[in-house]
């Protein structure tokens, strides 16, 4: 087919239907065919993340971050005989394409020799730019990188998860531009960093670390705009001599935020830490002078010039955000607007014009409206109307007895249900009614999304019914248009169920008995979802159990039982185990679906993570009668490229394609028959 | 530019602009009069297709009588054309279903709405009929700041919110103001109830 001969609307469509590897792979052949490819604007590509770890890089890219590109050392133990030659600028190495099943699975794969990965990687990007850069960006994650980090790209986020040696990171900062933005992860430093590195030059500096004194060196040494550290304990002192740095005028001036998270147990003296930096407390006019959105300062500091910072500290954290005003200007304006009075008569909110009222509704936050929705019917009915349907979803977190409500974009918490028992002023909190029973409610600074904002207390043997209040109320507000999913972590006794859930995630690290699962899923609707992971079951499900009925099932476990069970009562639709060695059980499944009685909706099943002997890999095709695919048949109904090694058959006709190897077992249920598929084939041929 | 500093004026007391721009003059319901520039008008979707229908020129805007507002008093009004010449020229911002919705209070608007609540209502409701979207998005979200920290009970002192047994009185009231008989005929009902009766009819 010559595509350079087709109408430029035809070459560009071809152009726009292709993968991004494929472009990629064409840019190569010619200046003009690159030239070709850039003409054809791919403006939905917005991203290509960049990810390495020791021996590996990452191309990802699109909304889903599809791997486009893999680069793998060429000593990784798959068929050479798949690999083909391929010129990388002066460089000749080999390719070879995967099938994908999941976005993250590698696609194309190239295969670099020791010592070149990070030139081929330099050389994909600056390829990947020359054809996309002009209207996507690229940040590179590295991750464990421990012997040396790849400059072509400033990274925008590093994680080491062991020591890494102080050298390395100084010689990357050496040959780099200044960077304006890190997110850097680091257990532990061998050696220390130079005092004037240019890490402590980067205007935005995120750092979770655990080793303290590169938090201690951090905080001596920065000399940015805006500094988070994260995961640090004991450097109480050096919060101090970093406050006494910005108020001497002498360093930090272009200085604007600080916002440290400590490990448990957190601060060890707060007291001290406000005398010795000297924070005054804030009056509510003056917390609120300057501000645009709602203040969690509770007090600030001054510069010797006169400039403020308003900072809150609590065992937790501290925050300090510098302003553009002097204490003199901000207690003058503090006092205007003290003098004036603002709210001292009701706003009648339901005799604002239906615009404005949803106008208001539209920007509450969800917990507002929360409560609001429990003063009366009519209430609850204006804020239904108001379409909130950026929720999406709800999602209900429960360890123990403790819920957290969440949703939104980043899932912030938004109710958080907590025993009365728990440790907390209660002089903070207020009595509310919740549908007839008395508790008690309370906000919270909510530093974080996952921190919590509105507080509702009540009494041990009633939070669980409280929860179900709670969630009845969110359905009746959001509950056309949300979804509700619910994720429970290590509860053994009774888990809470809410009829309107539909996904359902379960960590159990210890024994959980199996009536408590069954009771689980007969108490809430048939789930879309399911996701559990066990350690170890006790008793056994029935086999009518409506767990197996759940469309999508997760099966995380090693316990063979278990899964043998599953595998023999599954009814949904698609099924993903992993981490269980597969025997007669799956030769017995795939019986089952060839009968045509059963799983007649059945359309994916996944085995990953499992072992399969070579020699049970051909008892297996044997006994259930796998057919080899030819390399047309492979093709066969499959848009993109296939992997698929063979085929079985239903009783009926309809064909299932397969994989399996020595560690991964699928099984994909196709739309065609047998004869459809060879018939076709055979006149493509 | 501060409150204060804006260029709406009331024709006793300020002079006419020396500017070649067109000035548009407009009366409140208390016979106060403004004189607005036709770039801060663009701000208000309602009083822009006004003043374009009426295609005034410059002579006409001096000598006809000033356009009026009926349902707008001075002080709203004053307030509402302050803030539309500050934010004159700025873009009108469109709701295209983009969420959440952030809205941020700028300082300007924060001092201009810095007053007592009968009036912020009032402004809510003539930014709502003037279609101002942007004063509309910032005199709301001061609204809706109001209800944080607060419990239900608290939330309904602030925004005067009736109960469902208030809201079923006012509803009985209304329907008795509507038919007189209403009250007569539910008295006689509960009557017959207590003496024992099944049915009404």
């Amino acid at each position: 087919m010559k595509v350079l001969r087709l109408p430029y609307l035809a070459q560009k469509e071809v152009l726009k239907e292709m993968e991004y590897e494929e472009l990629f792979l064409i840019s190569l052949v010619s200046k003009r065919s690159m030239r070709m490819i850039q003409s054809v604007k791919r403006k939905e590509l917005t991203k290509i993340d960049i990810l390495t770890s020791e021996k590996l890089y990452n191309f990802c890219a699109g909304s889903d971050k599809r791997t486009i590109v893999t680069l793998h050392h060429e000593s990784r133990p798959t068929d050479i005989t798949l690999r083909k030659e391929i010129s990388l600028g002066n460089l000749v190495c080999s390719m070879e394409y995967k099938e994908q099943l999941l976005p993250h699975h590698p696609s194309l794969v190239i295969y670099y020799r020791l010592l070149e990965m990070d030139t081929i990687a330099a050389m994909v990007y600056n390829q990947l730019d020359v054809l996309f850069g002009s209207y996507a960006t690229f940040s590179l994650n590295v991750q464990s990188r421990f012997d040396v980090i790849p400059t072509f790209l400033k990274s925008s986020r590093m994680s080491f998860w062991g020591s890494l040696n102080a050298n390395v990171l100084e010689d990357y900062f050496m040959n780099v531009q200044e960077q304006e933005y890190l997110h850097i992860t680091i257990r532990g430093l061998i050696g220390d960093l130079s005092s004037n590195s240019r890490l402590y030059s980067i205007t935005g500096l995120v750092m979770e670390t655990w080793h303290a004194s590169l938090a201690t060196a951090v905080l001596s040494n920065f000399k940015g705009r805006r500094l988070i550290l994260k995961n640090v304990s004991g450097i109480d002192n050096e919060i101090c001599q970093f406050i006494a740095r910005w108020k001497s005028c002498l360093e930090l001036e272009n200085f604007e935020y600080l916002s440290v998270f400590m490990d448990p147990p957190g601060f060890a003296n707060i007291d001290e830490i406000k005398r010795i930096a000297g924070f005054k407390d804030l009056t509510p006019e003056a917390k609120a002078f300057g501000q645009i959105v709602r203040s969690i300062h509770s007090s600030y500091v001054v510069r010797d010039d006169g400039i403020v910072a308003k900072t809150h500290i609590n065992r937790r954290g501290i925050s300090m955000n510098v302003r553009q005003f002097t204490e003199e200007q901000m207690l003058k304006g503090a006092e205007v607007v003290k003098g004036q009075s603002s709210f001292k008569t009701a706003m009648k909110l339901l005799r604002f014009p239906y615009l404005a009222q949803k106008e208001i509704f539209k920007q509450m936050m969800y917990e507002e409206l929360f409560l609001m929705s429990l003063i009366s019917k009519r209430l609850m009915r204006t804020i239904q109307s108001v379409k909130r349907k950026e929720m999406a979803s709800i999602e209900i977190l429960t360890l123990g007895h403790i819920y957290n409500f969440c949703a939104g974009v980043n899932k912030r918490t938004f109710v958080t249900l907590e025993q009365e028992s728990c440790p907390s002023d209660k002089a903070l909190r207020k009595t509310i009614l919740l549908r007839g029973f008395a508790c008690s409610m309370e906000y919270k600074q909510q530093l974080l999304p996952r921190d919590p904002s509105l507080v509702i207390y009540s009494r041990f043997p009633i939070t669980d019914l409280i929860s179900t209040i709670v969630c009845y109320q969110l359905n009746a507000l959001f509950g056309n248009y949300v979804t509700f999913e619910i994720s429970i972590n290590d509860r053994y006794n009774v888990l809470p169920t809410f009829l309107n859930v539909t996904r359902s995630t379960m960590v159990f690290s210890e024994a959980i008995n199996a009536h408590v699962l069954e009771d689980y899923f007969m108490n809430v609707q048939e789930q879309e979802h399911s996701d559990i992971t066990f350690n170890e079951l006790v008793g056994n499900l029935s086999p009518i159990s409506r767990l197996y009925s759940s469309k999508v099932l997760r099966i995380k476990s090693n316990y063979r039982l278990l899964v043998n069970n599953v595998l023999s009562n599954f009814k949904g639709k698609e099924l993903y185990i992993n981490g269980s060695p597969i025997d007669d059980e799956i030769c017995q499944f795939i019986e089952r679906w060839k009968s045509s009685q059963e799983l007649k909706d059945f359309e994916l099943l996944q085995f990953i993570n499992a072992w399969i002997d070579f020699e049970k890999v051909n008892e297996i095709k044997q006994r259930s009668g796998f057919k080899d695919l030819t390399p047309e048949l492979k093709a066969f109904g499959q848009g993109g490229r296939s992997n698929y090694t063979s085929y079985i058959v239903r009783d009926d006709g309809i064909v299932a394609k397969i994989h399996i190897n020595n560690h991964m077992f699928l099984l994909h249920v196709q739309s065609f028959t047998e004869e459809q598929m060879l018939k076709e084939t055979e006149v493509t041929n | 530019m501060s409150v204060e500093n804006a260029p709406v004026v009331d024709v006793d007391e300020a002079a006419i602009p020396v500017e070649k721009k067109m000035y548009y003059r407009f009366e409140s319901n208390d016979k106060k009069e403004f004189r607005v520039s036709e770039l801060a008008i663009q701000q208000s979707e309602t009083l822009n297709r006004l003043v374009e229908a009426m295609g005034y020129t410059s002579e006409d805007v001096e000598n006809k009588p000033a356009i009026a507002i009926e349902n707008i008093d001075g002080k709203t009004l004053k307030l509402v054309f302050q803030w539309c010449e500050h934010h004159k020229g700025e873009a009108i911002p469109v709701d295209d279903g983009s969420v959440p919705k952030i809205v941020e209070i700028p300082e300007f608007d924060a001092k201009l709405m810095d007053i007592d609540n009968g009036l912020l209502f009032k402004l809510i409701w003539a930014a709502d009929y003037l279609n101002i979207v942007q004063l509309l998005n910032v005199s709301c979200k001061k609204v809706a700041n109001m209800a944080q920290g607060k419990t239900p009970a608290q939330l309904r002192r602030v925004y005067l919110l009736p109960s469902d047994e208030e809201d079923e009185a006012a509803k009985r009231a209304a329907q008795e103001a509507q038919d007189p008989r209403a009250r007569e005929v539910e008295e006689e009902f509960e009557e017959r109830k207590r003496q024992g009766g099944n049915s009404f009819f």
